[in-house]
C-alpha cells in the first residue's frame, strides 16, 4: 500500500490512472445501457462527456493552482521539469465539476446538442468515476484521513503522500462508497428526475457528504481558512445554489 | 476534421508510450481528438467516416495510455521536488 504505480514490460502504470480507467469503462457501459434504453444518440453522449472532461481537467487544474498557490515555487516555473510536475499531478474535484459544467454548456452552445436528457440519464457516470478515483487515492495514500485506530484503519509504509507507519482513517474508501451509493440512487430514480433535477440532486448530496467528510481528512495542504477547508467553503456555496435551483424547479 | 483527430490520436499514443512527463499533453490532445473524431463521424459523408473512426479509435487508445501514466489525484507533486523524486 502507498506505492504510486507498477511496471508492465518496463512501462509505468500509475494506480490512480488505472482505477480511473476502470471507472471510465464501468461508467461508459452504464451510459451505453442508458442511451439505448432512452433512445439517446451515443455519439452525442461521447461529445458531451469529452467536452465536459476536457474543461473539467482545466477547471480542476486552475482551482488546484489557486488553492495551493503558497506551495508552488513560481521562481522555478521556467524550469520545464518543475512546470511539468505541476501539470502532471494536482487536481481539485470542485474545480473539475465547475469546469465540466462549463464544458457541457459550450457543448449545447456550439454543437447544438440538447444536453438535458443526457444529464438526466447519464449523470450516474460521474459519481462512478469519482468513486473509482477515490479507490486510487486509497491505494497510493493521497487525500488521507485523520489518525484513527478503530476498525478498517489503514497504515501506509511506503507512501509518498500519507504519513507512514501511522494508523489512519480510511476516508478515501468512505468517500468511494458514498459516491457509489449516490450513483445507485441516481440510476434508480433517473426516470423520475426531469431536466436538470438529477444534476442538482447529485451536486447537493455530494456537497453535503463532502462537507462532513472533510472533517475526517488530514491533508490540510489544500488550503485552510479558519479551520474550514476550501472544499467546505465551496460545499456551502454549492448547497445554497442547489437548494435555490431545486426550489425553483 | 477526421484527419486532425487521427493526427492527434497518433500523437497521444506516441506520448502515452514514450514519456511520463508529456502524458498530460497527450491526454489533452487525445480528448480533443475524441471530440473532433466523434463530430466528424457524426457529420461526415459515408466515404470519409473511415478516417473519422480511425481518428476516434486512436484518440481513445492514446487517452487511455496517457491516463495510465497520470500520477496523482490531489496535490503534493511539487512538494516532492518534481517527478524525478518519484522514479
Amino acid at each position: 500500500m502507498g506505492k504510486i504505480g507498477f511496471y508492465i514490460f518496463n512501462h509505468f502504470i500509475a494506480y490512480y490512472g488505472l482505477t480511473i480507467v476502470i471507472g471510465l469503462i464501468v461508467a461508459f457501459i452504464i451510459a451505453f445501457i442508458q442511451t439505448k434504453r432512452n433512445n439517446l444518440i451515443w455519439n452525442d453522449f461521447i461529445i458531451i462527456t469529452s467536452t465536459g472532461g476536457l474543461f473539467g481537467i482545466i477547471g480542476a487544474k486552475i482551482l488546484y493552482i489557486i488553492v495551493s498557490f503558497h506551495t508552488i515555487d513560481f521562481s522555478k516555473i521556467i524550469d520545464i521539469s518543475y512546470l511539468f510536475s505541476i501539470m502532471q499531478g494536482g487536481f481539485v474535484f470542485y474545480g473539475g465539476l465547475i469546469g465540466g459544467l462549463f464544458g457541457i454548456w459550450t457543448c449545447q452552445k456550439f454543437f447544438h446538442i440538447d444536453v438535458q436528457k443526457y444529464i438526466q440519464y447519464c449523470i450516474t457516470c460521474l459519481p462512478i468515476v469519482h468513486g473509482f478515483g477515490r479507490i486510487g487515492c486509497y491505494i497510493v495514500g493521497c487525500c488521507y484521513g485523520i489518525p484513527y485506530e478503530g476498525s478498517f484503519c489503514v497504515i501506509y509504509h511506503n507512501s509518498f503522500y500519507a504519513p507512514n507507519n501511522i494508523s489512519l482513517f480510511p476516508i478515501q474508501l468512505v468517500e468511494a462508497i458514498g459516491n457509489f451509493i449516490i450513483a445507485l440512487f441516481l440510476f434508480t430514480f433517473s426516470k423520475k428526475m426531469k431536466g436538470y433535477t438529477s444534476l442538482y440532486i447529485y451536486i447537493l448530496i455530494y456537497a453535503i457528504m463532502r462537507f462532513f467528510l472533510e472533517f475526517m481528512r488530514n491533508d490540510s495542504i489544500r488550503g485552510l481558512f479558519y479551520n474550514i477547508s476550501t472544499s467546505q467553503i465551496i460545499s456551502i456555496m454549492i448547497i445554497v445554489i442547489c437548494c435555490k435551483k431545486l426550489a425553483s424547479t | 476534421m477526421g484527419v486532425v483527430a487521427l493526427i492527434l490520436g497518433i500523437i497521444s499514443i506516441v506520448l502515452g508510450f514514450t514519456s511520463v512527463l508529456f502524458a498530460w499533453i497527450g491526454f489533452i490532445l487525445g480528448i480533443i481528438g475524441i471530440i473532433l473524431g466523434t463530430v466528424s463521424k457524426k457529420n461526415a459523408p459515408i466515404e470519409k467516416k473511415g478516417i473519422a473512426t480511425a481518428g476516434l479509435v486512436c484518440s481513445i487508445i492514446g487517452t487511455i495510455l496517457c491516463l495510465l501514466l497520470y500520477i496523482a489525484c490531489a496535490v503534493y507533486i511539487n512538494k516532492l521536488g518534481g517527478l524525478n523524486a518519484l522514479f
